[in-house]
């Protein structure tokens, strides 16, 4: 186990900025108008459906001092290292979607008519060698750089108020009921690193539960506020943007400076380079707990490999861009990570504290 | 220390990149000089073919050792045609050698042809074009081309896209029409119930000069095709209709002798809309404070009948506007340019469900009943007092 701890404050600062990503970066699902006012109301309901299906997590981490694969392990070592291997594919595959996402937002946005693959193999390896230092330095420079992208968003914000127009806002509950769900549901997605806690629990110090709570409404309040500027500024209009958080940012402007967009991408490269950096680190911590003896530099290394290798593939063709926007694929491993697992994990502590107790009667009736 | 140099060099990376976009770097490996920074963008169509005419700067300009720029004129004016918009700005790559950049770009200018056949194509590279920002206000050309009114001879070195979109600014705070940036454009578009209503521009000579002059506004059907234009005062109650007036000034006279003006300070229309009958029935109620600015005699005394009278005759006058204004986009081009479905939408979802799909029908018969209430704030800087 890592001898250096960290706050949880630390801890949440990493997943604020990795659901910001999300966030920021936001590409409608099939069928999901952004320009919805339910929408602004499932960004309500994120706190009620994230603080239910993160039960298990609040539970786990407020019962359990350790990681949730050295629980596992306790129980069954090879149980766990199939866990490991589950987090180290889930975790992967959200750093590809992260990566693929950003190589869109950079060709499209950014640098367009570009071939950019070079620009994001560089990013990559510079979250390569700064997932080298440990999530410990990574929580410390992410509660700086939440406190920039904030004040970035709420410049934002107040400077697109006065383009706000009360007719680009629609009626409350326009989608029927399952839609509705559905779209609530791939609104939550965008927090699946709610069930990271009980990984790194044996890292972090002091209670976690509270801090918890704090994060999923700072998430909630966050996709509020971007949101609601989204619709009051643009309207209908954001449903045909490829990026409605970056387009906000292009319209306001303080006196003659117009470029605001300029703050913004700087503040989101901060969020993805936290992002992968933080996803790398969960990868290399699993992979370590399934090799204890790899040399620490071969995870981050080959995860580079991989996620380069991934962005070479995909970047040619936007078709194969398509797995970004499905929801089912966002959903499943948003339920894995935030309650099978965590729940799993509860069972065996109340499982063990039910045989603990049995074996304490038993050998209290023996003696 | 490794620590530090990482992790501060990650943050100055993020915000190098992204102060990378305030520069015409936009276009990696492109230096400035080579950029077509293109300032206004004219689209016409001429024999099915698209005809494009921008001003870009002239950022090739000598200049002399104290920074004062030497000869040639600020800007330069290229065109070219094609099958579409992009292959006729292909064409003037050709020509001028320079990659285009739209992010600078003040206006766009589409002429009457292309208007009345082509709109929905030049909306769609409009919006889907990378760098071209949504804020950027567009116009159409009354009775006439875009590359007209791009290379209208309106002063000696200067920038016409900054006049021009001085001149589409100004006519929004007077009322004369309302701004309509490349996100309403689309918003309009966009809407079941909307049609578009875009601010019309052309040039008027005086003396061999040419200046900028927007004459009301150009109303579309649901097909994106021209079906007419609103004039002046139409589109000042367009925006009575619609709640945008910021100021302006409205002439009257009391009782068909004594002529004034009032200046707007402040109006905001309020809709209430019935939804108990066989279709919706709008009721707008205007409240409108206006400071005297003129009177023809030169009246110096006020007592509260006479600044009655003001009110009323300024509240007729608007009253008129509107209902021209309806009567035009109801009656004559039967197009909800007014947002009037979009307000229902808002009002009662189930009403605005029940008659989306046949609004060109219900739009021109909906009864709109109009009240202005009109209070006068100041005299202006003339003494009153009572005889």
């Amino acid at each position: 186990m890592n001898s250096v701890k960290m706050t949880s404050t630390q801890l949440y600062s990493v997943m604020y900025l990795s659901v910001l990503v999300g966030v920021f970066m936001y590409l409608s699902h099939e069928g999901m108008s952004i320009s919805s006012v339910d929408t602004l109301i499932h960004s309500l309901l994120l706190i009620v459906i994230n603080a239910v299906f993160a039960i298990p997590v609040f539970y786990y981490v407020s019962h359990c001092d350790s990681g949730i694969l050295e629980t596992f392990s306790l129980v069954s070592p090879a149980f766990s290292k199939v866990i490991a291997s589950l987090y180290i594919f889930l975790f992967t595959i959200g750093n590809i979607r992260t990566v693929a996402r950003f190589d869109l937002f950079v060709t499209s946005e950014m640098f367009e008519q570009t071939d950019m693959t070079l620009f994001i193999i560089a990013i990559i390896i510079i979250c390569a060698l700064l997932s080298l230092l440990g999530i410990e330095a990574l929580g410390r420079g992410s509660i700086i750089f939440s406190v920039i992208v904030v004040g970035a968003s709420l410049l934002i914000f107040f400077t697109n108020m006065q383009e706000f127009d009360s007719l680009n806002f629609t009626p409350p509950f326009l989608s029927d009921g399952i839609d509705f769900l559905k779209d609530t549901m791939s609104i939550s997605t965008y927090t699946v690193v709610l069930g990271v806690p009980v990984l790194y629990r044996g890292e972090i110090k002091g209670k976690m539960s509270k801090s918890l709570l704090m994060f999923i409404c700072s998430v909630s309040l966050t996709m509020f506020i971007v949101i609601l500027t989204i619709i009051g500024t643009l309207g209908t209009f954001a449903d045909y943007q490829i990026f409605p958080s970056f387009a906000i940012s292009t319209i306001g402007k303080i006196s003659l400076f117009e470029r605001l967009e300029a703050f913004e991408t700087a503040a989101w490269i901060l969020c993805v380079i936290s992002k992968i950096t933080f996803f790398m680190l969960i990868v290399s911590k699993c992979v370590e707990f399934l090799f204890p003896k790899i040399n620490k530099k071969v995870s981050p290394a080959v995860t580079a490999i991989i996620l380069s290798a991934s962005v070479i593939i995909i970047s040619g063709s936007i078709k194969r861009f398509s797995f970004l926007t499905s929801l089912w694929q966002i959903a499943v491993p948003y339920f894995i990570v935030v309650t099978v697992l965590p729940l799993a994990g509860c069972l065996l502590i109340k499982k063990s504290k039910i045989n603990k107790r049995k074996r304490e009667f038993s050998e209290a009736e023996n003696a | 220390m490794l620590k530090k140099i990482l992790i501060y060099g990650a943050a100055a990376l993020a915000v190098g990149i992204g102060f990378l976009q305030f520069t015409g770097t936009q276009k990696l490996g492109t230096e400035l000089s080579e950029l077509m920074i293109i300032q206004s963008m004219g689209i016409d169509v001429e024999d099915d073919r698209y005809s494009v005419t921008v001003e870009i700067l002239n950022n090739e300009q000598t200049g002399s050792a104290n920074g004062e720029v030497q000869s040639e004129e600020k800007t330069k004016i290229y065109s070219g045609n094609g099958e579409t918009v992009s292959e006729a700005l292909s064409e003037i790559i050709k020509k001028s050698g320079n990659r285009p950049l739209y992010a600078h770009n003040r206006a766009i200018i589409i002429g009457e042809e292309a208007a009345k056949t082509k709109l929905t194509g030049i909306l769609d590279f409009i919006e889907r074009d990378y760098n071209t920002r949504a804020t950027v206000p567009v116009a159409i050309v009354k009775g006439g081309k875009a590359t007209d009114i791009i290379t209208a001879d309106v002063g000696m070195n200067v920038i016409r896209a900054q006049i021009l979109e001085n001149v589409l600014e100004e006519s929004e705070k007077v009322s004369y029409s309302q701004r309509m940036r490349i996100l309403d454009v689309a918003n309009y578009k966009y809407e079941q119930t909307t049609s578009l209503v875009i601010p019309a521009i052309k040039t008027v000579k005086n003396n061999e000069k040419e200046f900028y002059y927007i004459d009301g506004s150009a109303v579309f059907d649901k097909n994106n095709k021209l079906s007419g234009y609103l004039n002046e005062q139409q589109s000042m109650g367009l925006g009575f209709l619609k709640n945008k007036i910021q100021n302006g000034v409205i002439g009257s006279d009391i009782d068909g002798k004594q002529k004034f003006s009032v200046l707007i300070v402040k109006s905001k229309t309020e809709y209430v809309i019935n939804t108990d009958g066989d279709i919706p029935e709008y009721t707008l109620n205007v409240k409108l404070s206006v400071d005297l600015d003129e009177i023809d005699n030169g009246a110096y005394s006020f007592d509260e009948k006479y600044i009655e009278k003001i009110e009323n005759a300024v509240s007729e006058e608007v009253v008129k506007m509107m209902n021209r204004s309806l009567y035009e986009t109801q009656k004559v081009y039967r197009q909800d340019c007014l947002r009037f479905g979009r307000r229902l939408l808002l009002y009662d979802k189930n009403a605005y469900f029940k008659y989306n799909d046949k609004w060109e029908e219900i739009f021109p018969e909906i009864p709109v009943y109009v009240n202005v209430d009109v209070q006068l704030r100041r005299l202006g800087e003339i003494s009153f007092f009572k005889k």
